[in-house]
């Protein structure tokens, strides 16, 4: 039992312990690469959300975190911890007072963080300064049924840390630690979801498949399935298996669309008229059911502009986030994410 | 060799190439072979690659490449590939318990193709199933055979748990489900070997890749729970 480098308070291993808990993973940004062996990417549904989280506290991008879907979650860290909660909009707490989203703040040792039930969107990203230390399938703590990965977390179970930030002195310790800019959506009435055109589009009328649509109860982390008329198709030839991206927007004989999401199987036999943008999936997996939803077709290379930008965007963030760290003094204790960049440009 | 792509955008991280060729086997053995030389040239900007009867799915990291980028190297390395050659690779022998709990479908198939299961499981198990491609669940072997054509339809609501193993029909093609998971084909046996073994690099999660062959082989229920029992994967050296 001993503690974290640089660590004094004479703890063992740091851990989180979960109060109480509704749908709560441990997530990353899944298993990409093992298309051709039939393995479905998985991982966190929000991916900008949970870049972000794990960018603020000094994460590499993919680092293992919490998601929180549809509900609430209570915890206790054992050390000091430093947390970012990024995603749907949610007012969290740590011992009773409001701690900000989207920037990081401090959760003192046997103090409870309190993520509630989000208020728009769905899912809640959590992420702490070193990362969860949890169980890898080919890489990865996502869930995946198939491959029996996963860990749904309940009250009483335990995840390691594997830093804490305990002796650090700040003199702003009272949150927020940092203000590091990175910005929350913009929350509207209805989700507007930017599409490409896909191979089909040309046996569609695009007006049928513009929408509004309702997200369906049945939409899971395979598919969001979206509820109104079928879209009539000009043609009937028989589409043989293919491998399909995660976001194409499929019209399925049963009726609605159904849009392929990270679990999604590789291949499938359905007419594609259109591909959701990266950064529409993010949108996507804060989509609650009942929820309006209307496609907007845009250009490929306004798409590609606007995921580049947002790699960018991510980049730096990054760099502030390493920048804010290393002169706290923190840059040897936690996340081994882009801290080395920034401790080697500080000398 | 007079096989033609059609390269199209299929998202801003990915391209969809179909292979154009009249023969059915020409259009899979150069769908193959492409996906063959575009993992082998490892472009920096390859993220994924599904290949399947006549399409090549790839998906490329944008920081890296772009749709142009991307679609210029499979053009080019479609152009300068020597031959489509998809080897007709190992047999591999796959024990299959037919029918009963095992193989719920079996009857019907047989009553659907006018056979009894005896003729059903022997036109199975006389010859070899040629794996087309790997794809989901998790590493599931398509195959079909020439002498095999059939138009054995789907469940009409699919099974929420087939069990892992299990041997299956649609069309005129046959799978095994590596894991349990929900699915719509017709299950006829199962076989006890494992398929997928995840504690493997992804070059070995599965024995088999597209050209290998699986020949089906009957056993009894003694020789199944045995098989069972030994844990065995399919592809070891036995």
């Amino acid at each position: 039992m001993t503690a974290p480098l640089g660590c004094s308070s004479g703890h063992g291993p740091p851990q989180l312990t979960v109060e109480s808990a509704g749908v709560v993973t441990v997530q990353d940004l899944g298993r990409p690469g093992y298309g051709h062996v039939g393995i479905s990417v998985n991982g966190a549904s929000d991916r900008w959300s949970a870049m972000v989280a794990n960018t603020v506290v000094g994460n590499a991008p993919g680092t293992p975190l919490l998601e929180v879907t549809g509900s609430s979650l209570e915890l206790r860290v054992s050390a000091d911890a430093l947390v970012c909660v990024a995603g749907a909009e949610t007012e969290p707490t740590v011992a009773g007072r409001r701690v900000p989203t989207w920037d990081p703040f401090v959760v003192e040792a046997d103090t409870v963080l309190v993520v509630p039930a989000p208020t728009r969107g769905t899912r809640s990203y959590i992420a702490f300064s070193g990362g969860l230390r949890a169980r890898t399938v080919l890489g990865s703590v996502a869930p995946d049924r198939t491959l029996g990965a996963g860990h749904y977390l309940g009250r009483g179970d335990r995840v390691e840390l594997t830093a804490c930030v305990c002796d650090w002195q700040h003199p702003y310790f009272t949150p927020p630690v940092f203000r590091l800019g990175a910005r929350p959506p913009s929350w509207g009435p209805r989700t507007v979801l930017d599409v490409t055109a896909g191979p089909e589009l040309d046996e569609f009328d695009r007006a049928d498949l513009t929408g509004p649509w309702t997200v369906s109860e049945q939409s899971d982390a395979i598919g969001l399935r979206a509820e109104g008329s079928t879209p009539l198709r000009a043609g009937n030839a028989e589409i043989l298996s293919r491998g399909v991206p995660i976001g194409a927007v499929e019209v399925p004989p049963s009726g609605g669309l159904l849009i392929l999401l990270f679990g999604r199987l590789v291949t499938a036999g359905y007419p594609v008229p259109y591909v959701a943008t990266t950064s529409a999936l993010d949108r996507l997996g804060q989509a609650r059911p009942g929820a309006e939803l209307v496609l907007r077709e845009v250009a490929l290379s306004d798409a590609v502009a606007r995921t580049r930008s947002r790699r960018e965007e991510l980049v730096r963030l990054a760099r502030r986030a390493a920048t804010a760290l290393v002169s706290s003094g923190l840059g040897d204790r936690v996340g081994p994410g882009h801290l080395s960049e920034a401790r080697a440009s500080a000398g | 060799m007079s096989a033609r792509l059609e390269i199209c955008p299929y998202g801003d991280t990915g391209l969809l190439v179909a292979v154009v060729d009249e023969d059915y086997e020409s259009r899979w053995s150069t769908t193959q072979t492409l996906a063959t030389v575009l993992r082998q040239a490892a472009p920096p900007w390859l993220v994924d690659l599904v290949a399947t009867y006549d399409h090549v799915f790839v998906c490329f990291d944008p920081a890296l490449g772009d749709h142009e980028t991307a679609g210029a190297l499979v053009q080019r390395l479609h152009d300068e590939r020597a031959a489509d050659d998809v080897p007709s690779g190992q047999v591999f022998q796959v024990p299959v318990l037919f029918g009963g709990d095992a193989g719920p479908d079996l009857h019907d198939v047989a009553d659907e193709l006018d056979l009894s299961t005896d003729a059903l499981i022997a036109r199975l198990t006389e010859a070899a199933w040629r794996v087309r491609f790997v794809a989901g669940p998790a590493g599931t072997p398509f195959t079909d055979r020439a002498d095999w054509v059939a138009a054995i339809p789907r469940m009409r609501v699919p099974r929420v748990g087939v069990p892992a193993g299990s041997v299956a029909l649609s069309g005129s093609q046959s799978i095994i489900y590596p894991v349990l998971s929900p699915g719509g084909w017709r299950l006829v046996g199962r076989t006890p070997l494992r398929l997928l073994a995840t504690d493997a690099d992804s070059e070995r999660l599965v024995a088999y890749r597209a050209g290998d062959q699986l020949r089906y082989v009957a056993v009894d229920e003694p020789r199944f729970a045995a098989l069972e029992a030994e844990g065995g994967q399919l592809g070891d050296p036995r």
